[in-house]
């Protein structure tokens, strides 16, 4: 799920202080996230009010190389592939978001519960993560789909409760970290019940872990979401997902190349845009870890 | 006078199956306080000291189990901190029994500035809010004796030094206004110097407020020098219970005799290591 890329290229020279590198490649990881994923934030909400060509106008000549009218060309039902995939865009935003709320919703609640429960319903819960995080996501969400029926609510569903499991379990495992901790005992000496500590304590001293991994799920679901398309579990047309877009040029790949190199483009920028991204919120969440670094 | 605080053969054992022994770790602790009462408790690491002022507390968690009782005098009525649901609880602590704890790095939330953590129990327990809550955070922060109350407030607790630490954690036991305050090796973190403010606002704050205290630590003169009674521990039993001049000056117990010989022994050490004599 993690994508490992060497980022941005060294700028600086090495002999330079190797103390300070960290932070500035951190601070251009931000920058350089921040565009990719703003730019195709920006295209997705372009979509929502224009499209140069409706997605499903099929009055342009099939395979049309990209040209002054259709930008990117068209497919082989003559649609503009540059509509498409600004709709790609509105739906990998909205498959992102959508199904990170639902990991963060359902996982710290989950996670929480187990942290603060009796030792049986703590158990019985752990149990059912492992059994959850031992499920590939894919074949979770394939079956989410198979009793839901294929579409876009479907996806985000199936692909939030995939990642659930893992934020689940490292929330029980922090929470339960801050839980032990001295000054929410102080807390409690002062009157706060349970769910004042978790308020108050627990959720802000969970958050900067919780972060990055949520964030880092975003690329994953986008990509989880591009396969399910891929093979036709996603949602259906008119909203064209960059893995149908994809699925639907392989046959004619040698003839029109750009209709499949172009979504795996925007695909490859979504995800290394909110990765990057991730890495720099680390820092942000964290007043501990800013003043020191 | 009405009794405060009435703990009746306390116990605390283990829950667990592979506990050492039976799992007991505190046995029947017994003794009263009455307004106004500052008890002394004393002993070496390990003797049960920090879970009885947690059972008191009503705290223990698992796999920890109270026995016995503790009967504590809140809003006209008694409350037992061993039976007591845990919203009871939750009411009396704070408003009736608050505490201060050894470290106070450990004691203070990280990611909360001094000023939100001090406001929480203001809020809750005296309903204050906007500008007269902000008022009565600052002052609280200034009858600490905290200079700059206003750069305390905005502050986290990494960027303020040990002492201001523990003198925001007794600022923060205080808030509420309860009638028995338990400090459990309150000083034992800060150095000598620090230690002296740390005690001599400890005591006034007592006084001026007409609290009731219990003091734990291991140091035999600086429980001495607060508390009108002591109450020796050690390996969960209480050893004895009695007037802190009578304890210094004619301990029952063999133990009791051995700190108080040790403690002496240290104090008679202490100006030789100036000069030469002996």
């Amino acid at each position: 799920m993690t994508v490992t890329i060497p980022v941005v290229p060294e700028n600086a020279p090495l002999e330079r202080s190797t103390r300070r590198r960290p932070r500035t490649r951190r601070s251009i990881n931000l920058a350089a996230g921040a565009v990719l994923f703003g730019v195709i934030a920006l295209v997705a909400l372009v979509s929502l009010l224009w499209t140069p060509f409706a997605p499903e106008d099929t009055g342009g000549g099939r395979l049309e190389p990209p040209g002054a009218e259709h930008w990117a060309g068209t497919d082989r039902l003559g649609r503009d592939l540059f509509s498409q995939l600004m709709i790609g865009a509105r739906l990998a935003m909205a498959v992102g978001f959508g199904s990170v709320v639902i990991a963060a919703v359902v996982g710290i609640t989950l996670g929480l519960i187990a942290a603060v429960a009796d030792r049986w319903l703590d158990d019985t819960i752990s149990s059912l993560l492992d059994i959850a995080i031992a499920f590939p996501t894919l074949l979770l969400a394939m079956l989410i789909v198979a009793w839901r029926g294929a579409s876009l609510e479907s996806a985000i569903l199936a692909i939030g409760l995939a990642g659930s499991a893992i934020i689940a379990r490292l929330t029980r495992v922090t929470a339960t970290r801050v839980l032990a901790m001295e000054f929410v005992t102080a807390s409690r000496t002062s009157g706060t019940g349970v769910l004042g500590v978790i308020r108050l304590h627990v959720l802000p001293n969970v958050w900067p872990t919780l972060i990055v991994p949520l964030a880092l799920q975003f690329g994953g679901a986008v990509v989880a979401e591009a396969s399910l398309s891929y093979l036709g579990l996603g949602s259906p047309p008119p909203n064209s997902s960059w893995g149908r877009m994809l699925q639907e040029a392989q046959s004619t790949v040698l003839v029109s190349p750009t209709a499949a190199i172009l979504p795996g483009i925007l695909l490859v920028a979504t995800i290394i845009g909110a990765n990057l991204l991730a890495d720099g919120l680390r820092d942000v969440a964290d007043p501990a870890s800013r003043s020191i670094g | 006078m009405t009794a405060l605080l009435d703990v009746d053969r306390l116990g605390v054992r283990i829950d667990a199956p592979d506990a050492p022994g039976d799992g007991t770790l505190v046995e029947s602790v017994t003794f009263g306080l009455e307004a106004g009462d500052r008890l002394g408790i004393i002993g070496e690491s390990g003797s049960g000291k920090s879970l009885t002022a947690l059972a008191i507390l009503g705290l223990l968690g698992h796999p920890l189990r109270p026995s016995g009782a503790v009967r504590i005098a809140s809003g006209g009525g008694i409350v037992d901190a061993v039976t007591a649901p845990l919203r009871r609880m939750d009411r009396v602590r704070g408003s009736t029994v608050g505490a201060v704890f050894q470290e106070p790095l450990a004691s203070l939330d990280p990611l909360m500035r001094v000023g939100k953590q001090l406001s929480w129990p203001f809020a809750h327990h005296r309903g204050l809010r906007g500008d007269a809550l902000r008022r009565a955070v600052l002052d609280a922060l200034a009858d600490v004796q905290l200079a700059e109350p206003e750069r305390i407030a905005n502050s986290y607790i990494h960027e303020i030094s040990g002492g201001q630490r523990q003198r925001v954690a007794i600022a923060l036991a205080l808030a509420a206004g309860p009638r028995l305050l338990i400090a459990d090796e309150p000083t034992t973190a800060l150095d000598v110097t620090v230690q002296a403010g740390v005690l001599e606002l400890l005591q006034r704050e007592i006084t001026e407020r007409g609290m009731t205290m219990i003091f734990i630590s291991h140091d035999l003169p600086v429980v001495t020098g607060i508390t009108d009674r002591v109450l020796v521990m050690r390996r969960g039993r209480q050893v004895e219970i009695a007037d802190t001049r009578a304890l210094l000056t004619a301990p029952a117990e063999e133990y009791t005799r051995t700190l108080v010989a040790a403690s002496r022994a240290l104090d008679a050490l202490l100006p030789a290591t100036g000069g030469e004599s002996a």
